[in-house]
């Protein structure tokens, strides 16, 4: 059953996707719009191919599930959202420096494992991606 | 010819020669871990390359490549855990070899077959890339435009496990495509005022979103117990000359085929490496062998997986479709370095293809020194646990998508992408055929426009009109029949072996 509304609910969001997507060329000129909508009927049409296969298949039951871990999921994705934050203050060394090894320890990775691993990312980004490669890392307003 | 033998002697520099080490030794690294892909590597390789010369830029990621897919094999041998998915075949036999004691020798092969089967597909190479780039001359407007939508059709329709998801995948990508100025009238198209996006998506940041970002959220969604017994012991086991001899036939057989399937847009490796098997066992005196540890089930799908990594690069190089998600990855950090697929690349800029053509030799030499010789270290990259590359991977990307153009914004837009990738892996949408919609939408587009432009009210008779034309709408639509007719084979198949 999941996969039918999994299924159901990808169409929905491509409806709504496509729906904005021809919204959007309505401000534009004739020329610019021409291939926009041409793509965005072409979205139409495949969604609703693929929304009349759905309607018209059985469930075998099969359907693969999606179990996932809440705690360790939101724990990684949360962290990254507030590593994104503060690299525009504390720059990319100690952001990544404190992102990694709290990230490390929520995963239940030993604390020295972590300040460990933390450090030796940190030092290889310097020597080889900044001084070596010349890669540019962010910089914050601190650093 | 001066232009083979200048990159022949370019690529033995010494800058491009310890460019095709590491970048073989990262690719093996990731292949060997289970649950990193090869486009994975590369996506997150591209912004690296970026303050090199085009030509070893793009040895270092054949390297990555070519490392990647020969990778995945040792955690298939070691752990029974593929470490891409084009190593699965090789599983069967190699950990089975592995539970006998004799993992060594089992990588070894490994080794030998799949530098046979990739210098098959560099003779591939060398002859029929320059051919066809050459016809990609007789391409116009109308002809572009059908490229690309073959393109599509055939990524969308064979690499995923529903056409119209993959389909709708290419749809989808080709939406994305429009976002920034109309290279045509110079208007802003879906910006939503951000002026950042005016040059349109940010390339590098969108792959690394969808390819590296979205595995972190993959990993991040619960504890996987790796099976590491397999590696706990010693790695033991030579192959002998005698057992090299019986191995050939098999590693050319898989190599000629392996790289006629990477030629095959949409094919790819995993394909290959099961009819690799399947000739392997068809072809061997000791059928009854297979399965239980035999050197020839793990030398036919590994020629034939390496095999694709060449041939693979034919359409790539020569009419700008690549043959699987990891060649588009390459073929956008090919027009990052301002090259663009076709006969440009064997004149204009023929002595950096033909660098990256002996780079490609090169690097699978390596590839045959560090798999013989460094499998016992490779070994321990299968026990690195999850944990710790989900912080790795997370650092990485943000390095990578922020090094292109030092704009924050990119790093916000890799993460965006990355939620999204999450999603489309989780929907089982297709994200290669999202990154070559990206690619060949422009192209598609500005065919279009160009055809309306010249031909006015004569505009739909114009695009059908040549036979090069016709040939394109005929493949598109054997593209997207082939698979409904594999479907309802097998189910005419399984219904006839039910009765």
């Amino acid at each position: 059953m999941m996969d039918k509304k999994k299924n159901l609910a990808l169409c929905g969001v491509f409806y709504v996707f496509a729906g904005a997507y021809l919204m959007g060329t309505i401000k534009m000129s004739k020329d610019n719009s021409q291939y926009p909508r041409f793509v965005g009927v072409v979205i139409l049409v495949v969604t609703t191919l693929f929304l009349i296969q759905v309607l018209l298949s059985r469930n075998t039951g099969q359907a693969e599930s999606w179990k996932i871990d809440h705690k360790r999921f939101f724990t990684v994705f949360l962290a990254g959202v507030i590593y994104l934050g503060i690299m525009n203050i504390a720059g990319y060394y100690p952001a990544t420096f404190a992102f990694m090894v709290t990230v490390l320890i929520l995963l239940k990775q030993k604390k020295l494992t972590a300040l460990f691993i933390g450090t030796g990312f940190c030092l290889f980004v310097f020597a080889i991606f900044k001084t070596i490669l010349g890669v540019p890392v962010p910089e914050g307003v601190l650093f | 010819m001066n232009e083979v033998l200048y990159g022949i002697t370019h690529a033995l520099t010494f800058f491009n020669l310890t460019t095709s080490v590491l970048s073989v030794a990262i690719g093996i690294f990731i292949g060997a871990l289970p649950g990193l892909s090869a486009t994975m590597g590369l996506a997150l390789l591209i912004p690296l390359t970026f303050s090199m010369p085009a030509d070893s830029g793009l040895i270092a990621l054949a390297g990555v490549y070519c490392g990647a897919v020969f990778g995945g094999s040792i955690s298939a041998i070691l752990i029974h855990t593929p470490g891409t998915s084009a190593a699965a075949a090789t599983a069967i036999d190699g950990y089975q070899l592995t539970l006998k004691g004799e993992a060594k020798k089992a990588i070894d092969t490994s080794a030998i077959s799949s530098f046979g089967g990739a210098m098959i597909s560099a003779v591939a190479l060398y002859l029929f890339a320059p051919p066809l780039a050459r016809l990609s001359l007789k391409f116009g407007p109308a002809e572009n435009f059908w490229l690309s939508i073959f393109g599509l059709t055939i990524i969308a329709g064979v690499s995923s496990k529903s056409m119209l998801k993959g389909l709708m995948s290419g749809a989808f990508g080709l939406a994305l495509s429009t976002i920034g100025l109309d290279k045509m009238t110079g208007m802003a198209r879906y910006t939503m005022g951000n002026p950042n996006l005016l040059d349109g998506l940010p390339f590098t940041a969108t792959v690394i979103g969808l390819f590296s970002m979205s595995q972190v959220l993959i990993l991040s969604e619960k504890k996987v117990k790796k099976l590491a017994e397999g590696v706990s012991g010693k790695l033991s086991g030579k192959v002998r000359l005698s057992e090299l001899k019986k191995l050939l036939p098999t590693i050319f057989r898989s190599g000629v085929m392996g790289s006629i399937v990477g030629i095959l847009p949409g094919a790819g490796g995993t394909i290959a490496a099961f009819i690799g098997y399947d000739w392997a066992k068809k072809f061997s005196k000791d059928k009854e062998q297979f399965g239980k540890g035999c050197l020839e089930g793990v030398a036919g799908p590994e020629a034939a997986n390496n095999a694709v990594t060449g041939g693979a690069l034919i359409p790539t190089l020569t009419l700008g479709i690549p043959g699987n998600s990891v060649t588009a990855v390459l073929l956008g950090g090919l027009i990052i370095k301002g090259l663009q697929p076709g006969p440009d690349l064997f004149t204009e800029h023929g002595r950096i293809t033909y660098t990256f053509f002996a780079g490609f030799v090169v690097v699978n030499i390596f590839m045959l020194i560090l798999g013989v010789s460094a499998s016992r270290l490779f070994s321990k990259v299968a026990k690195i646990s999850n944990e710790i590359l989900i912080p790795i991977i997370f650092c990485l990307s943000v390095i990578g998508s922020y090094s292109i153009s030092n704009n924050l914004f990119d790093v916000l837009v890799m993460f965006v992408f990355g939620i999204i990738g999450y999603f489309v892996k989780k929907l089982d949408l297709n994200a290669a055929a999202i990154v070559l919609a990206l690619i060949i939408g422009p192209i598609g587009e500005k065919g279009l426009r160009r055809v309306f432009i010249m031909e006015g009210d004569n505009s739909i008779p114009f695009l059908f009109h040549s036979p090069i034309s016709l040939t394109l709408i005929a493949l598109s639509l054997l593209s997207l029949c082939t698979p409904l007719v594999m479907t309802l084979f097998e189910r005419l198949k399984s219904d006839g072996e039910k009765k």
